[in-house]
């Protein structure tokens, strides 16, 4: 994914490599901010402004391969910033093509993914009566398949308290499976 | 319940296969890479001054000195403050003369004793005096009945003429010193 050699370079205060970083950073850093906030404005601007964050402190992290679990954090709290904002101005609409769709899916079991749109209609249903930090758990651990040790470092919760918010999330979303499907 | 779970299994297997993506990406890049070219002006300039001015104090033994001098200007303080205080201790338990009357003379030890007695009243230490309490006072107004007395005498010394002539060559006979108390 993103080559250690360059996040060193950088880290060494070489940054004219940076655009690479960004390059390679961008793919990993959207799907996270996407899954969140189900929005793709949003998103760009939490991966532009986390970039920018990165670039001007990239020289104060301990090693290279720490950096993917750092950009994630940094992604993370910005998501939090942006869900804050989003509550007192909610714009939430449930459609139901989108399920349909979800279920053909399932059913077919096709390698086709589904678009943006409708990845973010199902997130946002799934995960509606979810925590901003609820939510986080779910979709580092169980969509973006990270181990519990990545997903403290990110959040900054214990394994156990990462465990109990998972097994709260799983169950809400499974009662809201029924409700949808 | 195990269909519950087979459901669950399979969404969160078409999500993991639905990657977020952003037709965008070099948008993103190249927005991220305007602002840092944008920001780096102040940030770099900024960077330098400092560096000039406090780089000296990123120097690993320039450091430790001067966390060691801190230390030593510390600890110094700290004892010059304890000196203060135990002088100062030590002077609050010192004797303080208040007194109108004028301090004569001390013509010999054991007058200034008493003197000093007289005047520094019950700030004396018990253990310190010569002489019980009750003396001491006796003594003391015997003194002052002598003083008046003697002050009496001078004063119809003076005012006779013939009898200070009298009495000032009878001392001169007797090679006498003329003492004035």
């Amino acid at each position: 994914m993103i080559d250690i050699r360059l996040i060193e370079e950088c880290r060494n205060g070489n940054l004219s490599n940076f655009r690479k970083v960004v390059e390679a950073s961008t793919p990993f850093a959207f799907s996270v901010a996407f899954r969140m906030l189900g929005d793709e404005d949003l998103a760009k601007d939490v991966v532009q402004e986390s970039m920018v964050i990165i670039w001007k402190k990239i020289g104060s992290i301990k090693s290279p391969e720490v950096y993917k679990t750092w950009l994630c954090r940094i992604v993370i709290n910005k998501c939090y910033d942006e869900m804050r904002r989003k509550k007192r101005n909610p714009e939430y609409s449930q459609d139901d093509a989108s399920w349909s769709r979800l279920s053909e899916r399932i059913e077919d079991n096709t390698q086709d993914g589904l678009k943006n749109s409708e990845i973010a209609v199902i997130i946002s249903g799934l995960t509606e009566s979810l925590s901003p930090k609820q939510k986080a758990v779910f979709i580092l651990s169980d969509i973006e398949e990270m181990t519990s040790d990545e997903v403290a470092g990110i959040t900054g919760m214990s394994k156990l308290t990462i465990k109990a918010n998972l097994y709260y999330a799983r169950k809400s979303i499974r009662t809201m499976l029924q409700k949808y499907l | 319940m195990k269909a519950n779970e087979e459901k669950y299994r399979k969404v969160m297997e078409v999500l993991k296969k639905s990657e977020p993506v952003t037709a965008s990406h070099d948008e993103i890049e190249g927005e991220v890479i305007n602002r840092i070219n944008y920001l780096p002006e102040e940030h770099k300039e900024t960077f330098s001054i400092f560096s000039f001015l406090f780089g000296w104090t990123e120097i690993g033994w320039v450091r430790r000195s001067l966390v060691t001098a801190s230390l030593f200007l510390v600890v110094i303080f700290v004892y010059q403050q304890s000196v203060i205080v135990k002088q100062l201790n030590w002077l609050s338990t010192q004797i303080v003369v208040n007194s109108e009357r004028p301090v004569r003379t001390i013509s010999s030890d054991f007058s200034g004793k008493l003197r000093f007695l007289r005047i520094s009243g019950s700030r004396v230490p018990q253990q310190g005096s010569p002489v019980s309490e009750k003396q001491l006072d006796m003594l003391m107004d015997a003194l002052d009945k002598l003083q008046a007395d003697y002050d009496n005498l001078s004063k119809i010394i003076e005012e006779n003429p013939e009898l200070k002539e009298m009495i000032e060559k009878k001392l001169n006979e007797k090679n006498y010193i003329k003492v004035k108390l």
